[in-house]
């Protein structure tokens, strides 16, 4: 199972590459702010 | 997590306030969500800038803080804050003190163009001119971002990474005069351009025992690969279709 990463701020230069390159290793969770509630529901899998 | 949120020293110099929200006060919010949720590991991305604009010496992890401008002094404050705020409920972090990024963009931002040697190349291909306002011929540090991307995926697979801060740094130094002259060189021998370099540097050399120790991330088995050239190609090759 693909490990489940978020990263906050994906927008910016190195995060937006990290994304790019690694999209097909980790399920990637992206979160600018208009994604506050995908960031809250993520959490709330971790549980 | 990969807690990447900042807004860049330009943006962060001309408005104090927004520096002090984005820069810092974002990391509180971000803790609050951390704090009743089990995130197994969080890396923030961080600069070395926290330990002053210049340094005349060697750096490590262990050197002293000098924030010189609003980005530096509110990133070292949330990193301070991410750090105590792990420590006391136990989350694994580490956060990575990175050196000038540069490469190609995976989305195009103003902020990508920004960086030092994107904007050398950017001015190259447009102007086909590479101008340095800088009075003075400073030491740098430049990193690909293939590299920083690359110790972030490594970490994330690695077991029992010690928490902490982290330096990274690319594997040479280069001054202004001697990065901007490898571009026009490259401009030169791959595509058949002449560029036009335009500096006038003061002679005194204000910083020319500055050093970054990688020995803290190698030590954990991390490589840096150098391929600066190759990735100055590739930025040629994507300022040119712009």
């Amino acid at each position: 199972m693909k490990k489940k990463v978020l990263v906050v701020g994906a927008a910016g230069f190195l995060a937006s590459k990290f994304i790019s390159k690694y999209k097909d290793k980790y399920r990637i969770i992206s979160s600018i702010k208009s994604k506050k509630k995908k960031i809250l529901n993520f959490l709330k899998e971790q549980k | 997590m990969i807690y990447s949120v900042a807004l860049d020293a330009a943006q962060s110099a001309d408005n104090n306030l927004k520096s002090k929200k984005v820069n810092y006060e974002a990391v509180k919010v971000f803790c609050k969500y951390l704090k009743s949720n089990e995130v197994k590991k969080v890396i923030k991305l961080s600069t070395i800038k926290v330990y002053g604009k210049n340094p005349n010496f060697s750096l490590s992890e262990k050197s002293k803080f000098n924030p010189e401008d609003n980005y530096s002094k509110h990133i070292l404050k949330s990193d301070m804050y991410l750090e105590k705020f792990c420590n006391k409920n136990k989350i694994n972090f580490q956060i990575l003190r990175v050196s000038n990024g540069f490469g190609v963009p995976a989305i195009k931002t103003k902020e990508s163009s920004r960086v030092l040697v994107n904007s050398f190349v950017y001015q190259a291909s447009l102007l086909k001119k590479i101008y340095i306002s800088s009075q003075f011929n400073m030491v740098k540090n430049f990193i690909r971002i293939e590299n920083i991307v690359d110790c972030i995926d490594f970490l994330i697979k690695k077991q029992n990474v010690p928490n902490g801060v982290y330096l990274l740094a690319g594997k040479s130094n280069y001054d202004l005069a001697s990065i901007v002259r490898l571009i026009k060189k490259t401009f030169k021998k791959e595509f058949n351009k002449e560029i036009i370099i335009d500096y006038n540097f003061n002679k005194k050399k204000l910083n020319k025992n500055f050093k970054i120790e990688n020995n803290k991330i190698k030590k954990i088995g991390f490589n840096f690969i150098k391929k600066d050239k190759q990735e100055i190609i590739k930025l040629i090759k994507y300022y040119s279709k712009i």
